[in-house]
């Protein structure tokens, strides 16, 4: 009863305090536009500056006398990127360094005659900035990648030359050689006439030139086999993927990570600060002698941090609802995981206020406690070194943001383990509200 | 016939002796100053009566008596108006008309007239009426009060003890804790004056080495200056 009362008391307290009401309904609006508006869409594709030095009219390629349209080729240059023309090399230069372009890439004046050669291998030039070793890396991931679709390409056309080859070696045809056109017979030509020609042939030699007719099919069979042959050169080794583990989707990671984030800011700023504005001008020490329990105050801040995390976490997720489909029939799965996550961090705040003692410092060590933790829980494995990985592990074991996005994430995809993360908030909400018992305690000086 | 006694209460803060075994007794209606100088122990006693800290040693009879605390900041919600305050309080106190208690205490603290201004928006003279009214919201025979007028103006200081005497007046009990000599003169029946956490004395303010027409100020330090110059 009379925890119903405080409750009543510091919603009143908040409603009249217009900065922190307007600030908590404002604050998780935004978060969830702006993450909505950042997933729901697809990513903007690098600009790229492309540099075509070949004559528009000597983009045709011959390469065993099939005719390919350069700009065909390279095609998919063109695909996965916004890709600008520009005139020459100095401008390509000139929009990487302005920034307008990520990178630029140039097609050289020759590099017609690179493919044609059987000799040499095609060249183009990459132009980007490496001052940024994040955007380096970035960009040589985009133009590797613009590479693998050209080069496949190429490959592919090149192989359909090969077996063209292939097939006038097995069946015979003609073929144009320093001008002239030559018959060629063909394996099966050869296969086939052999055994014509056999009576007339020596007696002591038929022996060979039956050997000759057989190795004659033996080589036409084994052709047979060139086409595969000649596809796994181009590909030698192709990826097969077996995700293992229930996959979750970017869109719900997103919604998971936001919606943990605005809760635990609010959950931590409220209940450290009323817990800590409860301590201010002795009114702990009113409340304590004999008007209320220790563990009344402290079960009513954790429920009031709770219920306005509670709050912000189901308002985030029905706003990204407007960008991103959310399972609303599984919301008896995420709805009572936002509630448990909402109680943890409210426990988490509460303990801060009860151990800081007043408003700015429970305020202040609110955001340098949970800024850094939040960070270190999305921290993935292979990331860091392992050593330091096992640190942040035990170190996010004590807070509940880690245990509380997976625990959301459980609820909004199917299949994925809530039981673990339940325990540890379940857990951590019994030791931090220890905590806070303790801390109030001293701070009251009982 | 003591409504409430002190029997060798001792409190330590670590080395530091804040109260080094005080043993006294409280009448019905007597006005009670529990004066020394700054870090005498006076906050620790009235906190240890009041139950929000407990004594290492020593024991406290209350003989029945129900107790009223108001602490030395106006410990009240400045968000809530007056009358939300105390009506809160009545109702954490299991007070069982919790609005009537609240009105009836606005004409007995003078601030009828601000019932729905917030606390945050009143004088210090009239938060501190406040803070002794949600000290009173449970109908106690003794109040106890915190250096009620350390923050106040002279005429606020005037117009509380107005309110503190007239409560005397119907049989309220009173301890306060003070070092202004000058309230222990003018408004104490009886003075438990400490000196380092020892209750060196506890009678009549008027016997305190109290000579007519020399300032009451001046007999209170003397007094503790011999006492301290006996202990060297």
């Amino acid at each position: 009863m009379k925890l119903r009362f405080l409750l009543a008391k510091d919603l009143l307290l908040l409603r009249r305090t217009p900065s922190i009401a307007i600030l908590l309904a404002l604050y998780p609006a935004l978060v969830a536009v702006l993450i909505g508006l950042a997933v729901g869409r697809p990513p903007a594709k690098p600009r790229v500056a492309i540099v075509n030095q070949v004559p528009a009219d000597e983009r045709i390629l011959d390469v065993g006398g099939k005719k390919f349209d350069l700009d065909k080729l390279i095609e998919s240059l063109y695909k996965n990127v916004d890709a600008v023309d520009v005139k020459d090399r100095a401008a390509a230069v000139e929009q990487v360094q302005s920034g307008d372009a990520v990178a630029a890439v140039v097609i050289p004046k020759d590099i017609v005659d690179q493919l044609e050669s059987p000799l040499a291998q095609g060249k183009i030039e990459a132009i980007f900035d490496a001052s940024d070793p994040v955007r380096k890396s970035y960009v040589e991931t985009t133009i590797k990648g613009l590479l693998v679709d050209t080069n496949a390409e190429l490959t592919r056309r090149f192989s359909g030359v090969a077996l063209d080859y292939m097939d006038l070696i097995v069946d015979g045809g003609s073929i144009r050689i320093g001008g002239r056109t030559v018959e060629l017979m063909g394996l099966e030509g050869g296969e086939k006439l052999l055994p014509k020609i056999l009576p007339y042939i020596p007696a002591q030699q038929r022996a060979e030139v039956a050997k000759l007719a057989e190795s004659f099919r033996l080589a036409r069979v084994g052709s047979q086999y060139s086409d595969e042959l000649l596809n796994r050169v181009g590909e030698p080794i192709k990826l097969t993927e077996k995700p293992i583990g229930t996959s979750s989707s970017l869109p719900s990671l997103a919604v998971a990570v936001a919606v943990c984030v605005s809760a635990m800011f609010v959950a931590l700023l409220l209940g450290a600060g009323m817990l800590a504005y409860e301590q201010e001008d002795q009114m702990l020490q009113r409340l304590l002698r004999g008007l209320v329990k220790r563990r009344t105050i402290v079960n009513e801040k954790i429920l009031l941090a709770g219920l306005c995390a509670l709050v912000v976490g189901t308002v985030m997720v029905v706003a990204f609802g407007f960008f991103i489909d959310i399972r609303w029939q599984r919301a008896w799965a995420w709805w009572p995981a936002v509630i448990g996550a909402s109680v943890a961090f409210g426990a988490a705040g509460v303990a801060i206020g009860a151990v800081s003692g007043d408003v700015r410092a429970a305020s202040l060590a609110s955001f340098m406690l949970g800024l850094p933790l939040a960070a270190a829980a999305l921290v993935p494995e292979g990331a860091i070194a392992d050593s330091m990985y096992s640190l942040l592990q035990a170190i996010n074991s004590l807070f509940p943001f880690k245990p509380a996005l997976e625990l959301v994430r459980a609820g909004l995809t199917p299949g994925r383990d809530a039981l673990v993360p339940s325990l540890h908030l379940l857990v951590l909400i019994f030791a931090y509200g220890l905590l806070a018992n303790f801390a109030v305690k001293r701070r009251a000086g009982a | 016939m003591p409504v409430l006694e002190g029997r060798e209460l001792v409190r330590t803060y670590g080395d530091l002796t804040a109260l080094a075994g005080a043993t006294f007794a409280v009448e019905a209606g007597e006005v009670v100053a529990v004066a020394g100088p700054n870090g005498s122990g006076k906050t620790t006693l009235l906190s240890i009566l009041a139950g929000v800290q407990s004594p290492d040693g020593g024991e406290i009879d209350m003989h029945g008596s129900r107790l009223g605390w108001v602490p030395q900041r106006a410990a009240v919600y400045g968000k809530l108006t007056v009358r939300e305050n105390l009506k809160l309080f009545a109702r954490l106190e299991g007070v069982g008309d919790p609005a009537a208690a609240a009105d009836a205490m606005l004409g007995r603290i003078a601030l009828a007239d601000r019932a729905d201004t917030r606390a945050e928006e009143l004088s210090g003279g009239m938060r501190q009426r406040l803070s002794i009214g949600v000290g009173l919201i449970s109908d106690p025979t003794i109040l106890l009060l915190d250096e009620p007028t350390a923050a106040l103006d002279p005429l606020q200081r005037e117009r509380l003890w107005e309110l503190l005497t007239s409560l005397a007046e119907h049989g309220i009990t009173i301890l306060f804790s003070t070092h202004a000599a000058n309230e222990v003169e003018a408004h104490a029946t009886r003075v438990l004056l400490l000196d380092a956490g020892t209750l060196v004395y506890d009678g009549a303010p008027m016997s305190l080495g109290h000579v007519p027409g020399r300032h009451f100020e001046a007999a209170f330090v003397d007094f503790i200056r011999t006492r301290r110059d006996e202990d060297l």
